[in-house]
C-alpha cells in the first residue's frame, strides 16, 4: 500500500512548470525557510500555549447557550414532545431539519480532504485540517438531534436490542456511526507527526496533563522510514475508505423520505441531490470556520485568498450541480403535475413556504454563484457572504424538504401548520453552541493547521496569489 | 366442461327436485300459490357431490313453469347458510340468469369446508311463484387461500435457498449491509494495525 | 372491511358525529385530537360531496412496517398492523411513512380514566395509551377474538361498514352475511390511494349515502366528540394539525 510520491505537480501556484528536481524538493525535504517555519509554528501553535480572557468568555457565552437548550431539552422529557411544533400531520420539524443539516455539513471536510488528497493538490493542505476536524464535530453535533426527536428517549436500547435493518433508520444509525469512526481516524492520522511536534515542542510551557496528552497521542512517532510508510499507507486507505462511506450517509439520509410513499419526497433523485447538497454545504461551512480561524488565530500568512478563491470556485460549481439538480427535481414532476404535485409547487413558489424557496434558489443558488464568478466579488470578505448564504439556504432547504413535504395533505383535509416553538429554536442554538465549543475546546489541543503536510509538502504560499486572479492556485493539480 | 354433459345429468337431480317441490306445494299450497294469479315454478340444482377447498366448481340449475316449460331470462339465486361473527343468514355466492332452455350456470369458489347445502333460489315474479331447491356439497381441504404476496420474490436475491437462512436467523437476510459493514471496518482494522505499528516501531530512538 | 359508501352519510340522518368514530373513541378511550376511523368529507367529481370513513388500511404490503426501526409495528397472522407501545421509540418514522394518514402519536401526556391507566398494558387495546408513542385502528383484535364486529362496524347505524373474512370469502354488517367477493364487486369496489401499492384491506364501495336517502349537495356532518374525556379534568390536548398551546 506504498504511497506512490508526486511524480510531477504540473503547475505550480504561480503559473511555473515545476521541473522534477523541484518536486523532488519539496517531497524529500522542506523547501520553506526555516524562519517560515517557526513563525508558521509559533503562529499555529499559540493557541495551544496560551489563553486569554476572551477565550474563556466566549466558552462561558456557549456554555450558558448550551445550558439553556439542556434546560429547554429538559422541559420537553417532562411534558413530552407537546413542548415542540410538530404535531401528527407535520411530524418532524426543526430537529430532524438540524439533523439533516449538520449531517450535510459533514460531508464536504472528510470528502474534500480525501478527494484532493487523492488528485494530489496542494493548494488545500492549510486547510485539510480544519475540514476533517468539521466533519467530525457536524457528525458528532448532527447525530443528537434524531435522539432529541424521539418521543422516548429512554427507550434508546431498543435499537440495540431489536434494530430491524429493514429500516432506513437503522441504516442511518450503521453509515453515521461507521463515519463518525473513520473520519475520525482519518483527522487523527495526519494529527500524529503534528501531535510529536507538539511533544517536542511544548514540553516547557504545557501543563502536566497536556504533555501527556501529546505524548499519548503521538504514538512514539519519530518521523522514522518505517513509521512515515506505516502513516501513508494508513493515510491512503483511509482516504479511499472514506470518500464511499461520505456518499453513503448522505444517500441513506436521504432515503429516510425517500422511502416514504409521499408525492414531494419519494424521489429517486433524492440520494445525490443530498450528497450534493451537503457537499454544497459543507464547503460553505469550512469557508466560514477558515475565515473564522484565520482571523482569530492570525493564520493570515497561510491561509490566503488562494484558498478561498479555490472553494469558492468548488462552491460555484457546486451551485450550478444544485441547479441542476433543482431542475431536474422540479421539471419532471412539475411537467407533469400528477397528484399533489400541484398543491406543493403552489405552496412552494407562492404559498407559505414561497419567500423561503425564492430565498433558497436565489439568495443561496444563484447569488452564491455570482458572487464567486464576479470578479470584483471574488474576494475573502465575497466569498465569506457566499458561504454564509449558503449555509442559511441549505438550512432553509432543509426545511422546504421536511415540512413542504409532510405539509402536503394525504387526505381531504386542510393543510397543516408548522412553526418552530422556542423549545425547539433553544435546542437548535444549543447544538450551533456546542458545535462551537467542541471546536474551540480541540483549538486548543491540537493544531488547526496541519504543520507537517505544510512544511514538508507546500512550503509558504506563493507570492502573488493575491492579485492572480486569472490563474487561481492550485486549482489546475 | 362441455354444456351437454351436465345437461344430462341434470335430468336425474331436476326430476328429484321437481318432485320434491311439487309434494312441498301439495302439502303446503298455501306457499305455493301465495301470489295470486301466478303459476308455479319449479327448480332443479345441479352441483358435484365433492369438492375441494378453494376449488371453483359450476353450480347448475334448470328452471321451468307449471307445465315444465323453460322459464328464460329468469334470475337465479344459488345461497349457501352462513353464520358469521354471531351473524346468521342465506350467503348469497353466486348468480346467474337462465337461458332459452331455464338453465342457469355459474362458478364458485368455495372458501369454507365441511358439508355445505346449496340452495338455488328463484324469487318469482309477477306470473311465476318462487322455488327453490338444494344439494349438498362435501368439501375437504384445510389450505391457506388468502395470500399476503406483497413484494417480489427474486431467485438468490430474497427467495430460497438465502431466504430460508433468514427463516432459521432472521437477521441473515441484511447480509448485503453486513458485508459492506464487514469490508468497511476490516479496512479500519488494517488502518489500527498500522497505528500500533508506528507506535511499536522497532527503529525508535535511532534518531 | 369493506366499507359501502353508498350508506354512508356521515351520520346526517340521526343528526350526530359520526357514530363509528364515536363508538371507537368511546371503547378506546382514544385520547383527544386522535380519530382512529375519521369520516372525511371528499368533493365529488360530479360536484357535492361524500362521505369517507377511514380507519386503519391494515395494508398487506404495509410502509409504517417496514421503516420501524424496532419492530414495534408489526403485521399479524390474521392480517391487522398492530403496535407495541411498549417497545415504540417514539421516532414517529411509521408516521411518516404512512400515506393514509392514519398513525397517531401521543404528543403529550394520554389522558385516560383511572381504571385504564391502573390496568396492565394491552396490546390489542391499546390501553393504557402511553405518552410518546403512536396508536391506531387496530381492527379490535380483541373483539375479533370474542366474535364480535370491531366497534365501528357496530356503531354504524346504516350498516355501511361490513366486516369479513378474506379467507373464508365472507362479511357481515349485522343485518346480513354476503359473499365478501360478491359485494366487492357488485359496486366495482376501490381501494385507497391503490395505485401506492400498499394493498389495503379496507375496500371501498363508492358512493355517497344514496341509500340512505342522502343527497350530495348536502355538506358537513357534526363535529367528533371525546364524550369519556371530557369528565376527565385537566387532561392533555393538543391538535393534529398546529402548534398549539403556550408551550
Amino acid at each position: 500500500m506504498r504511497v506512490v510520491e508526486v511524480v510531477r505537480q504540473p503547475v505550480r501556484a504561480n503559473g511555473a512548470v515545476n521541473t522534477p528536481q523541484a518536486v523532488e524538493v519539496e517531497q524529500l525535504g522542506p523547501t520553506a525557510p526555516p524562519e517560515w517555519q517557526d513563525r508558521l509554528e509559533g503562529h499555529v501553535l499559540a493557541p495551544l500555549r496560551r489563553t486569554s480572557w476572551r477565550y474563556a468568555a466566549w466558552v462561558g457565552f456557549l456554555l450558558t447557550v448550551i445550558g439553556w437548550a439542556v434546560f429547554a431539552y429538559g422541559r420537553q422529557l417532562h411534558y413530552g414532545l407537546i413542548v415542540a411544533g410538530v404535531r401528527d400531520r407535520i411530524s418532524w420539524g426543526l430537529y430532524i431539519i438540524s439533523f439533516v443539516f449538520f449531517i450535510g455539513i459533514s460531508h464536504a471536510g472528510t470528502l474534500l480532504s480525501a478527494i484532493l488528497r487523492a488528485v494530489k493538490a496542494r493548494w488545500q493542505l492549510s486547510i485539510t485540517r480544519m475540514a476533517e476536524f468539521i466533519t467530525v464535530v457536524a457528525l458528532m453535533v448532527g447525530a443528537l438531534f434524531p435522539f432529541i426527536d424521539m418521543g422516548r428517549p429512554d427507550r434508546i436500547l431498543n435499537l440495540l436490542f431489536f434494530g430491524r435493518w429493514q429500516s432506513p433508520l437503522l441504516w442511518d444509525v450503521m453509515a453515521i456511526g461507521t463515519y463518525l469512526t473513520g473520519s475520525t481516524i482519518y483527522l487523527y492520522l495526519p494529527l500524529i507527526p503534528d501531535f510529536a511536534r507538539c511533544r517536542d515542542r511544548l514540553a516547557a510551557t504545557a501543563p502536566r496533563w497536556k504533555r501527556t496528552f501529546f505524548e499519548l497521542a503521538a504514538l512514539g512517532w519519530r518521523g522514522t522510514p518505517g513509521q512515515r510508510h506505516a502513516l501513508e499507507s494508513a493515510i491512503t486507505i483511509m482516504m479511499c475508505v472514506i470518500i464511499p462511506v461520505a456518499v453513503s450517509v448522505h444517500t441513506v439520509v436521504s432515503w429516510i423520505f425517500a422511502m416514504s410513499l409521499r408525492e414531494p419526497l419519494n424521489s429517486t433523485v433524492f440520494g445525490p441531490f443530498f450528497v450534493a447538497g451537503a457537499i454544497y454545504s459543507g464547503i460553505a461551512a469550512i469557508v466560514l470556520l477558515m475565515a473564522v480561524l484565520r482571523k482569530l488565530l492570525h493564520l493570515e500568512e497561510y491561509i490566503t485568498r488562494t484558498q478561498f478563491v479555490s472553494l469558492g470556485y468548488l462552491l460555484a460549481a457546486f451551485s450550478l450541480i444544485m441547479l441542476y439538480f433543482n431542475l431536474a427535481e422540479y421539471i419532471t414532476t412539475g411537467y407533469k403535475m400528477s397528484g399533489q404535485e400541484p398543491f406543493h409547487f403552489r405552496q412552494l413558489m407562492l404559498g407559505p413556504l414561497a419567500w423561503l424557496f425564492w430565498f433558497y434558489m436565489l439568495g443561496g443558488i444563484a447569488l452564491p454563484g455570482l458572487i464567486v464568478l464576479y470578479k470584483r466579488t471574488r474576494t475573502v470578505a465575497g466569498i465569506t457572504v457566499a458561504a454564509v448564504l449558503v449555509l442559511l439556504a441549505m438550512w432553509v432547504e432543509r426545511y422546504l424538504i421536511v415540512v413542504g413535504g409532510l405539509r402536503v395533505p394525504l387526505m381531504p383535509y386542510t393543510p397543516a401548520t408548522y412553526s418552530p416553538t422556542w423549545t425547539e429554536w433553544s435546542i437548535l442554538a444549543g447544538a450551533l453552541a456546542l458545535f462551537a465549543l467542541i471546536i474551540s475546546v480541540f483549538a486548543k489541543l491540537f493544531p488547526m493547521v496541519s504543520l507537517w503536510e505544510v512544511i514538508e509538502r507546500r512550503g509558504p504560499e506563493p507570492a502573488g496569489t493575491e492579485t492572480a486572479g486569472k490563474q487561481p492556485a492550485g486549482a489546475h493539480s | 366442461m362441455s354444456t351437454l354433459t351436465p345437461h344430462s345429468h341434470l335430468r336425474h337431480y331436476a326430476f328429484r327436485a321437481l318432485a320434491g317441490v311439487l309434494l312441498l306445494a301439495a302439502a303446503l299450497p298455501g306457499v305455493a300459490q301465495a301470489q295470486v294469479g301466478t303459476s308455479p315454478s319449479a327448480i332443479a340444482v345441479a352441483a358435484p357431490d365433492t369438492a375441494t377447498l378453494g376449488q371453483t366448481i359450476l353450480l347448475q340449475a334448470r328452471l321451468v313453469g307449471a307445465g315444465g316449460a323453460p322459464l328464460a331470462k329468469a334470475t337465479v339465486l344459488f345461497v349457501v347458510p352462513q353464520t358469521f361473527l354471531h351473524v346468521s343468514g342465506d350467503e348469497v355466492v353466486a348468480q346467474g340468469v337462465t337461458d332459452d332452455t331455464g338453465l342457469v350456470k355459474a362458478q364458485w369458489q368455495v372458501r369454507s369446508s365441511g358439508d355445505l347445502a346449496v340452495t338455488a333460489q328463484y324469487r318469482g315474479d309477477a306470473s311465476h311463484g318462487p322455488a327453490s331447491a338444494s344439494a349438498t356439497i362435501s368439501v375437504a381441504g384445510s389450505r391457506q387461500l388468502y395470500v399476503q404476496d406483497a413484494g417480489v420474490r427474486i431467485p438468490l436475491l430474497n427467495s430460497p435457498p438465502l431466504a430460508m437462512l433468514g427463516q432459521l436467523w432472521p437477521r441473515a437476510s441484511g447480509w448485503p449491509i453486513a458485508l459492506a459493514l464487514l469490508i468497511v471496518w476490516s479496512l479500519y482494522a488494517r488502518v489500527v494495525t498500522l497505528l500500533l505499528k508506528i507506535a511499536r516501531d522497532p527503529s525508535e530512538g535511532s534518531r | 372491511m369493506a366499507i359501502d359508501l353508498r350508506r354512508c352519510d356521515g351520520c346526517q340522518s340521526v343528526n350526530k358525529a359520526p357514530q363509528c368514530t364515536a363508538a371507537c373513541i368511546e371503547a378506546h378511550y382514544v385520547p383527544k385530537p386522535m380519530e382512529w376511523i375519521q369520516v372525511y368529507e371528499a368533493e365529488l367529481s360530479g360536484g357535492g360531496t361524500q362521505f369517507l370513513p377511514t380507519p386503519c388500511q391494515q395494508c398487506q404490503n404495509p410502509p409504517c412496517t417496514n421503516v420501524c426501526p424496532v419492530g414495534a409495528t408489526f403485521s399479524t397472522p390474521e392480517g391487522p398492523v398492530l403496535i407495541d407501545q411498549e417497545r415504540c421509540i417514539g421516532c414517529r418514522f411509521c408516521m411518516e411513512a404512512c400515506p393514509y394518514d392514519r398513525r397517531f402519536f401521543n404528543w403529550g401526556n394520554p389522558p385516560q380514566p383511572a381504571q385504564t391507566q391502573a390496568s396492565k398494558y394491552d396490546i390489542e387495546r391499546q390501553t393504557p395509551a402511553i405518552r410518546g408513542t403512536v396508536m391506531k385502528c387496530d381492527f379490535c383484535m380483541d373483539l375479533l377474538s370474542a366474535g364480535r364486529r370491531p366497534h365501528c362496524a357496530e356503531g354504524c347505524p346504516n350498516g355501511a361498514i361490513y366486516f369479513g373474512d378474506l379467507e373464508e370469502d365472507v362479511a357481515t354488517n349485522g343485518n346480513e352475511v354476503v359473499s365478501l367477493s360478491t359485494l366487492l364487486n357488485q359496486g366495482t369496489s376501490y381501494r385507497l390511494k391503490e395505485d401506492l401499492g400498499t394493498q389495503p384491506r379496507v375496500f371501498y364501495i363508492p358512493g355517497h349515502g344514496e341509500l340512505v336517502g342522502r343527497n350530495p349537495l348536502t355538506s358537513g356532518r357534526k363535529a367528533t366528540e371525546w364524550p369519556w374525556q371530557d369528565l376527565l379534568s385537566g387532561s392533555a390536548d393538543w391538535s393534529r394539525d398546529e402548534p398549539g398551546g403556550s408551550w
